[in-house]
This record gives C-alpha cells, sequence and structure tokens, in this order.
C-alpha cells in the first residue's frame, strides 16, 4: 500500500469501519512509515477529541410551539416567510400542475397534418 | 405510548391528531434537533428558531410522510436544511453588521457549551474555533457523525447523497480541521487517545 492510498483510508481506518483485510493492508504500511504515522496520530487525536465534545441543553420550546401551532397552523409560514413569497410558490405550483393536465388536450390541437399526431386518419380516408 | 415507534407515533398524529402523540416525538428528538441546529448554525438563538420551525414543519407535514426513509432521517434532513438556510442567514447578517461578530461556537460565550466536559476547556474553545471556521456543509457532516454519531449510510440518506460523498466530505472536514488546528498551533490534550491497534486488525 503506498501513502495516498494510505491516507485516503486513514478516516475510516481510524473511526473502524473498515473491513479487517483492508485495515491490516493500513496497520502494516503505519507501521513503516513514520509519516503516515504522524498523520495518523493527528487522525485519531482529532476524531477522538470530536468525539468527546457534548451536547448543549436543549431548551424546552414545547409551549412556544404549541402556540404557534394554535395561533398560524400551516399560516405560520406564511407570516415568517411573506405572502409573496407563499403565493409565488403556489402560483408556481399550479401552473405545473395545469402544464401537465392540459399538454394532452394541446398535442390533440395541433395540426392534423403533424408527424406527431398518431391520428387514425390513414385508415378512415381508406375506408370512404 | 412511551415506548411507542417512531412510526407508530407519527401514525397515532396523522389519524387521530393527538397532540400526545406529537409531544411526545417532540421531547424524543428536541435535543437532536436543537444540537444539530446549535453545530450548523453557530448561535443559540438561531438554533432556537430552527428547532422550531422544524418541529412547526413536522407538524404541517407529517400527513404527506410516507416512510420511505425512517422518521429520524426525514426530520435530521429538515433540521439540516433548514439551518443551512439559517447559516447563511447569520452569515449575511455577520458580514453586514458593524461589529461582524463571529459565532458563539467560535467566541465559547456561550454557557452551555458543553465543550469542556472531556478535554479541558482551553482545547475544547480551540476545537469549537477551528469547527466555526469550517464551511457550513463540512460543519454539516462532522456534526451528524460525531455529535449525533450518525453512520456514513445514514448521513447518506439524510443528505440524499452516495456514501462516497459523505466519506469525501469527512475527509476534507477533517483535512480542514486539521490545518486550522495547526495554524492556531493546536496541540492535543495529554491522554490516551490512540484508537487503533496496529497489531491487531481489528480497527
Amino acid at each position: 500500500m503506498d501513502c495516498s492510498t494510505c491516507r485516503e483510508m486513514m478516516l475510516e481506518f481510524v473511526e473502524g469501519t473498515l473491513p479487517a483485510k483492508v485495515a491490516a493492508g493500513v496497520a502494516e504500511h503505519v507501521k513503516s512509515c513514520p509519516s503516515c504515522m504522524k498523520e495518523l496520530e493527528k487522525q485519531s487525536s482529532r476524531t477522538r477529541v470530536l468525539q468527546s465534545l457534548g451536547r448543549v441543553q436543549a431548551p424546552d420550546q414545547w409551549e412556544e410551539i404549541s402556540r404557534s401551532i394554535r395561533r398560524t397552523g400551516p399560516w405560520y409560514f406564511v407570516t415568517k416567510y411573506g405572502i409573496v413569497a407563499v403565493i409565488a410558490g403556489i402560483v408556481a405550483a399550479v401552473a405545473i400542475v395545469a402544464a401537465i393536465a392540459f399538454l394532452p388536450a394541446l398535442r390533440h390541437a395541433s395540426p392534423s397534418g403533424s408527424s406527431s399526431n398518431p391520428s387514425p386518419a390513414p385508415a378512415e380516408s381508406a375506408g370512404r | 405510548m412511551s415506548d411507542s415507534t417512531d412510526e407508530a407515533l407519527v401514525r397515532e398524529f396523522v389519524r387521530t391528531g393527538s397532540r400526545a402523540a406529537f409531544s411526545q416525538l417532540y421531547y424524543r428528538y428536541k435535543d437532536k434537533v436543537f444540537n444539530t441546529a446549535y453545530r450548523i448554525v453557530g448561535e443559540y438563538e438561531g438554533a432556537r428558531d430552527v428547532a422550531h420551525d422544524v418541529f412547526l414543519k413536522v407538524y404541517v407535514e407529517a400527513p404527506g410522510f410516507m416512510f420511505k426513509a425512517s422518521f429520524s432521517s426525514w426530520l435530521y434532513r429538515i433540521a439540516v436544511n433548514r439551518s443551512l438556510d439559517e447559516a447563511r442567514r447569520a452569515k449575511r447578517r455577520r458580514t453586514s453588521s458593524v461589529d461582524a461578530l463571529p459565532g458563539e461556537l467560535a467566541s465559547g460565550r456561550d454557557s452551555d457549551l458543553p465543550e469542556s466536559s472531556v478535554i479541558g476547556k482551553e482545547a475544547g474553545a480551540e476545537f469549537a474555533e477551528a469547527l466555526s471556521a469550517l464551511s457550513p456543509k463540512l460543519r454539516t457532516v462532522i456534526t451528524l457523525r460525531y455529535f449525533e454519531g450518525l453512520t456514513y449510510e445514514q448521513i447518506a440518506e439524510v443528505l440524499g447523497r452516495p456514501i462516497g460523498t459523505v466519506k469525501s466530505r469527512l475527509r476534507r472536514a477533517h483535512h480542514k480541521l486539521g490545518d486550522k488546528l495547526n495554524a492556531m498551533g493546536f496541540t492535543p490534550p495529554e491522554g490516551d487517545y490512540g484508537l487503533f491497534n496496529l497489531s491487531g486488525n481489528d480497527a
């Protein structure tokens, strides 16, 4: 294993998520490469510190959230982001739905000579 | 109902509008949502806003939740998206402010910071400062992996990205964090930080 591959796998090696065979390869390389060993020590130390940083005590916002639900419910976002943004969103959604709904009708309305028109015209004319 | 699964609680809430079921989901996840927001946004008040909006969004959108992903992944996804949005706003606020206050994670002025728990206050503050220098995207993967303890697969589901992308983002985040810590002259606190066993292959 070369240094570049070893560095690529170092994070997973430290976190213990590499398959055993690959991890053995990394360990083997690190033992004989002082530079990668140094990097591994740094990586290991960083990871351990990150894992040791605790959580923040979250505030209890239940009452606040309940109030918002009671007062505004779905309209909360209207009051927060503004009526214009919400209306623009609704208009865009309606336009998309309308486009999808009317697309087949528009296709039928296209000229009969159009090559995209799959009408049974040739059969009818043959019958007459 | 306290032992009910997330799915059972969501279904109960959607079917009957049960405030009790929703409340239970809130208390089950409030710490996770708030901490995710706090680490990404870097401000206590900003994180409060995010947590508030996230649960309100869940309340409004739960009837459309199809259970294709787990409830927690869905919740984390909402929290991450809202936090990234708030982080952008916070950055705009800071850059437009004359004082250009750094985030609370960097200044360490927030008394609720738990960084002193294991590694010592000074080292914790230095680490927090280095973390706050990362982009919100990189802080997100660090947060989900180390503070929330999610697996690579779970992070991929939350972010809607392939596992390879998650791993490369984590590597990039570590790299940048290392550079920042080096620039700050950070030395790891003393103690047994060896995570690996070079003599074995159980890493």
